[in-house]
């Protein structure tokens, strides 16, 4: 038991340490198409560890990873849109991983892709009162359709290969 | 329970029956968002000009060619006119040492062309608004928006300065 909870831990961290360097690789680039747009990739490590780990260790990877990004990049200020959206697109995929039976890990990215861009702009809507910034809301979300696939199909193709191993399956 | 989870995605694949109904409320919200905060604004939108606003003070405005700087920003601000449009300089602080460069087009829109907030800088990055659309610098919590004119009535409720 103590083994499996070691593992878990040992695994989190990995899983975060990737999650960090995708975040920052992604700062590092320009925005995709619109500003504040990005690929997304740290996505998959988040996404992997509530396949693999449980939605504890998931939402602990996605608290460290956006709280440490943040100081790292430089720029706090997009913790306050970052978080919030974070925390409830996890919730909605892993409310849909553990309860809807017929649904596959591509649609569950997808969700979590675009309620994560919607929040986000709600939130800024509301700290900065004003509504004309949801005019983004359209575009950023499509893009977020397009990075919750790649997620999601990646995630995929991680998990059919990992050894059992690894899955406990 | 994380074993039941990863049997199946790996029996559902890339594409399941429940999928249809999450991709058909995904699109549907998707025109919902373009019909009401694309298209009808920018149907009624009858701006001629833009505001700056700064910690939702009013900094500037530029309306048909005309620079007006509130009077308590006036150190802040510089202004230059180009061969494109007019070049005006919102610095942070009396120091000068950050600043947010809005370009006035010759054409009616304007963007943010320079700052120093960022390592990412995405305000440079939103293509020029005309007459909808909102240009906004978080870390140093500058927007630039259309304005018609009139009196500037900041928000009512709290938010975040």
């Amino acid at each position: 038991m103590r083994k499996k909870i070691t593992f878990k831990i040992a695994l989190s961290g990995i899983l975060c340490a990737l999650g960090l360097i995708a975040f920052m690789l992604e700062s590092l680039l320009p925005p995709l198409i619109l500003p504040g747009a990005k690929l997304g990739l740290s996505n998959i490590f988040i996404l992997l560890a509530v396949v693999l780990l449980g939605w504890q260790y998931a939402f602990a990877v996605l608290l460290i990873k956006t709280i440490l990004g943040s100081l790292f990049s430089g720029n706090v200020s997009a913790l306050l849109y970052s978080l919030p959206s974070g925390i409830i697109a996890l919730t909605t995929q892993v409310l849909m991983l553990y309860f809807i039976k017929k649904i596959s890990i591509v649609a569950v990215s997808i969700c979590g892709g675009v309620i994560n861009t919607i929040v986000q702009n709600l939130v800024f809507c509301f700290v900065n009162n004003t509504i004309s910034y949801m005019a983004y809301s359209p575009y950023l979300s499509l893009l977020g359709i397009v990075s919750g696939a790649v997620v999601g199909f990646i995630v995929y193709l991680i998990v059919i290969k990992l050894p059992n191993r690894f899955t406990g399956v | 329970m994380n074993g039941k989870i990863i049997e199946k995605i790996r029996k559902t694949r890339f594409f399941s029956k429940g999928d249809l109904i999450l991709y058909s409320a995904i699109i549907c919200a998707v025109i919902f968002l373009f019909v009401f905060f694309v298209f009808l604004p920018l149907s009624t939108s009858s701006s001629n000009g833009f505001i700056v606003t700064k910690n939702n003070k009013m900094v500037c405005t530029f309306i048909s060619g005309n620079l007006t700087v509130k009077e308590e920003f006036i150190p802040l601000v510089t202004s230059l006119s180009t061969e494109d449009g007019t070049e005006v300089t919102v610095y942070v602080s009396t120091d000068k040492l950050d600043y947010n460069v809005i370009m006035f087009y010759n054409d009616g829109s304007a963007k943010i062309t320079k700052s120093t907030c960022s390592n990412s800088k995405d305000c440079c990055y939103f293509n020029p608004i005309k007459q909808s659309g909102i240009i906004y610098c978080a870390p140093h919590s500058l927007k630039l928006e259309p304005f018609s004119g009139g009196e500037f009535l900041p928000p009512i409720s709290g938010g975040v300065s």
